[in-house]
């Protein structure tokens, strides 16, 4: 589920494999409505994912992209980035690094 | 491009992990194919190959997901195309491994033929010949190997020359077709076998598999399952290799050392102390140079082809005089001239390379030329005096897993560069 949970910030919840995926692809067109140059989604929500959710990030992106806007990926789950690293999709998605949002431990 | 840049002197020490061998996963991907629902498959490598595999079967409509454990689902019930272009195909000669499935599934196949990896001629003509044993109609035109047939029929074919991916090809087209084939001259590689093991899994009846006779029992249909990768053996010797060569001890955990007795008798050769468990190899140098080793390549069960670079490097350091008779394919001794710009001591004589063994070698920029010769050139390096700058090493992305990152768990002094 993707909710927006901020101006130009969105949360993106739940299982994502490829039952659920499909009907998110849609939920792009949201990001391309508040005119906003960057927009953060936030992953922590995220439950058990595959390679699938991998490309909804990406066709999203893409998405953004043609309208003009920047999505910026942060939280990852750490199965999510394995899986985003092992498509060698890390760099482009955003998550192989620390996110400048991670929150510090402790 | 990216490069290695490695600096020698430093041992090797303490455990690593084998992957997946690629070898064998690349036709278990093809095999996807075959299945009437989904298929998981773990332990597949991260590689270069198996990715292009995947992006060739994504395209014919197979869908393929990784979940959180890494494993592999492929769903080939949504298959729309039995084409393989040859934009992937170019790349990776493996890419035939498809045709067999295809025909077999689906009544027709388009592929094109292979290119990749440039050790020799390795042609595809046996494939063919064996599939047209078993009822198809193939034609080969525009580069393309171009297939059709109602059902495949079992078939006697004797095969003149032991072929891996041939006697993969021909298996899994037998899988499905109707009545008995008999496979003569078989491979009897330990990738033959896991791909056997894992059609059987899908309920095919194959028998043999190991010897030089396979016997498969045609079945009506094929179904999903679940399969673990047999581990890499040639991964595996490369680090025991590695730890020979640098004097060194590591432990290579969840291999497996009954698919590498002819490898393990050579190291243990070299005065390296060689020990073995469930799932595990050690190999200790105890700081000691390694002794000359002569081998000979020969199929499965002799030693193999692909650990015959490596030993060229080893002997160029080891102590004393040795051969590497390279007896399976062509025009595979292009590291030797790679290691003399090294100071190696290597000279070619058909297919002999000898190798007179010196107590150091000096860094130089060298270039990898193919899969195995790379891998050769990493290892010089470790043992070398200086910074070797490895180039093209897209081809030792091929073959393995993370290298530079299980070569630094060990103690080498190795890193990626780009430009």
């Amino acid at each position: 589920m993707l909710n927006e949970t901020a101006p130009a910030r969105f949360a993106l919840t739940g299982d994502l494999d490829l039952a659920s995926v499909p009907a998110l692809v849609g939920e792009g067109r949201r990001f391309r409505q508040g005119g906003a140059p960057l927009i953060t989604v936030d992953l922590s929500g995220v439950g058990r994912s595959s390679s699938a959710a991998v490309a909804l990030l990406l066709e999203w992106s893409s998405q953004a992209s043609r309208a003009g806007t920047r999505l910026h990926f942060v939280h990852w789950p750490d199965a999510m980035a394995r899986i985003a690293a092992l498509c060698n999709l890390d760099a482009l998605l955003g998550a192989d690094g620390p996110s400048p949002e991670t929150p510090t431990s402790g | 491009m990216d490069k290695l840049l490695i600096e020698g002197g430093h041992r090797l020490e303490g455990e690593v992990r084998a992957s997946g061998a690629k070898n064998a996963a690349l036709p278990i991907l093809a095999a996807t194919l075959l299945a009437e629902g989904e298929t998981t498959l773990s332990n597949v490598p991260h590689l270069r190959d198996i990715t292009t595999t995947m992006e060739l079967l994504g395209r014919m409509g197979v869908q393929l997901t990784i979940d959180e454990r890494m494993h592999v689902h492929a769903d080939a019930s949504t298959v729309t195309s039995c084409a393989a272009p040859y934009d992937l195909v170019k790349t990776m000669r493996a890419s035939i491994l498809v045709l067999g499935p295809l025909l077999a599934r689906f009544g027709e196949a388009e592929v094109s033929l292979p290119g990749g990896c440039a050790i020799g001629a390795r042609p595809v003509n046996l494939h063919i010949d064996g599939m047209r044993a078993m009822g198809a109609d193939i034609r080969v035109e525009n580069g393309y190997v171009r297939a059709r047939a109602d059902r495949l029929r079992g078939a006697r074919f004797v095969m003149d020359i032991v072929t891996v991916t041939g006697t993969e090809n021909l298996m899994m087209a037998a899988a499905l077709a109707d009545g008995r084939t008999v496979l003569e001259n078989a491979a009897r590689e330990p990738e033959v076998v896991d791909l056997a093991e894992f059609l059987n899994a899908m309920g095919a009846r194959i028998t043999g598999v190991g010897s030089d006779t396979v016997v498969i029992d045609g079945v009506e249909r094929l179904y999903g399952a679940e399969y673990r990768i047999l581990p890499d053996r040639i991964e595996t010797g490369t680090y025991l290799v590695g730890a020979a060569m640098t004097g060194g001890r590591v432990r290579v955990r969840e291999t497996r050392a009954d698919l590498l007795d002819a490898v393990l008798a050579k190291l243990s050769d070299t005065g390296a102390a060689v020990s073995t468990g469930p799932d595990w190899i050690e190999l200790d140098m105890g700081g000691r140079r390694p002794r000359a080793v002569s081998v000979q390549t020969a199929p499965h069960p002799g030693f193999p082809t692909d650990m015959q670079a490596q030993f060229c490097a080893l002997n160029c350091i080891a102590d004393g005089v040795a051969t590497v008779t390279e007896n399976v394919f062509e025009n595979r001794f292009m590291h030797a001239q790679e290691l003399q710009r090294m100071g190696a001591d290597i000279r070619v004589e058909g297919n002999l390379a000898i190798c007179r063994g010196l107590k150091h070698l000096t860094a130089a920029p060298v270039m990898a030329t193919d899969l195995r010769a790379s891998a050769s050139l990493v290892l010089a390096a470790l043992v070398a005096d200086g910074e070797t700058l490895v180039d093209r090493i897209y081809h030792i992305d091929r073959g393995y897993d993370h290298i530079e990152e299980k070569l630094s768990a060990l103690g080498a002094v190795i890193r990626r560069v780009s430009g």
